[in-house]
């Protein structure tokens, strides 16, 4: 039969419902039960502390739509995948796509650049027929003078 | 599919059956959500950290190993294997959470505790249920997680000692020392509605 000092620590740790009890020991409390009149005695004692801490309980229902979590969970795990997932490498092709649009721009700029060259001196002080000391930022309304009417040239 | 136990819904899932994960979730949802509830004490805490719980479930799919063949697990059964996998994740998700500086000063806690959007105050019941709520918020974050898996939750003492990580008889002793916690602070209302 169980030792009425263990039977104290059962109750003390799972409460007075025998049904919480650890099953392996469920049979020797209640056995004890109902030999002793100060094991039923300790038992509503802790049967009181019990009910307090169900006023306590139950809970509200779930508040997290199951379907929803769901699509957090796998939306998540994807980005997670697709946030550690090693960049690839371009294929050969693509590769020597960019390798040619590089240098096709290179080129196109420095062709650009030397046929400029020449018409600094006569551009530099005039852009667009206007004077540029006789243009203020005050005078001229952002309306008055359109990006395509002034020509970069 | 709905009756199949938990490792064969792990082992399809692994296979990235999303219908198998969806089973799984929907059957622990309402428990894991639960206890993640009592041990964070609000809401939006317990939201996040289910649903991480949920995601590192997925994560862990693919390697998920028959109860039969995983070694050092304390369990009665393939649907137990699971579920102490799952509550030990979850569990230890909400005592991290718990550890995180909180913006509140401790001595205003039991307060901020009983007002807040709070898993206990919200579904307390009247004076007692709000000073019982108040208490619980108060006990050490390990006392409450036994509290919260064993006595409100139901787990098996072997379940609920897995999930904590700790033996037996030290789970014996968090929640001895909850609910003598528990009964030295609402001594009052014993002696007021002869309660304990």
């Amino acid at each position: 039969m169980m030792r009425m000092d263990r039977f104290r620590e059962l109750l003390d740790a799972y409460g007075a419902e025998p049904g919480r009890w650890p099953s392996g020991e469920r049979a020797a409390a209640e056995a004890l039960l109902a030999e002793k009149p100060e094991a039923r005695d300790l038992r509503g004692r802790t049967a009181k502390l019990d009910a307090m801490l169900d006023r306590a309980a139950p809970l509200a229902p779930p508040m997290i739509d199951a379907e929803v979590l769901i699509e957090r969970v796998l939306a998540n795990s994807q980005s997670q995948v697709l946030a550690f997932r090693p960049a690839k490498r371009p294929s050969g092709t693509a590769f020597w796509l960019k390798v040619a649009s590089l240098a096709a721009a290179a080129i196109i700029g420095f062709l650009v650049g030397v046929t400029q060259l020449g018409n600094i001196g006569e551009t530099s002080t005039q852009v667009g027929g206007l004077e540029l000391a006789d243009v203020s930022p005050w005078d001229v309304s952002p309306w008055d003078v359109s990006p395509w009417d002034v020509s970069p040239w | 599919m709905q009756d199949e136990p938990d490792d064969a819904l792990m082992g399809r899932a692994g296979r990235g059956d999303r219908a198998a994960f969806a089973v799984l979730v929907k059957r622990h949802l309402a428990r894991a959500t639960a206890v993640a509830q009592r041990i964070v004490g609000n809401r939006s805490d317990a939201e996040e950290v289910v649903q991480e719980a949920f995601l590192r479930c997925w994560q862990k799919a693919p390697d998920w190993q028959p109860a039969s063949r995983m070694s050092g697990e304390k369990s009665s059964g393939d649907r137990a294997q699971f579920a102490t996998w799952l509550y030990r994740v979850l569990t230890n998700l909400c005592l991290d959470r718990r550890r995180r500086p909180q913006p509140v000063e401790l001595e205003a806690a039991g307060e901020i505790a009983d007002s807040r959007d709070d898993g206990f105050a919200e579904t307390a019941r009247g004076e007692i249920g709000r000073r019982v709520a108040a208490a619980m918020a108060n006990l050490p974050d390990r006392q409450r997680a036994a509290l919260a898996l064993c006595y409100y939750e139901g787990l098996g003492n072997i379940e609920a000692a897995a999930a904590l990580d700790i033996s037996i008889g030290a789970l014996e002793s968090l929640l001895v020392r909850a609910r003598r916690s528990l009964r030295e602070t609402l001594g009052d209302l014993a002696s007021n509605g002869g309660m304990i």
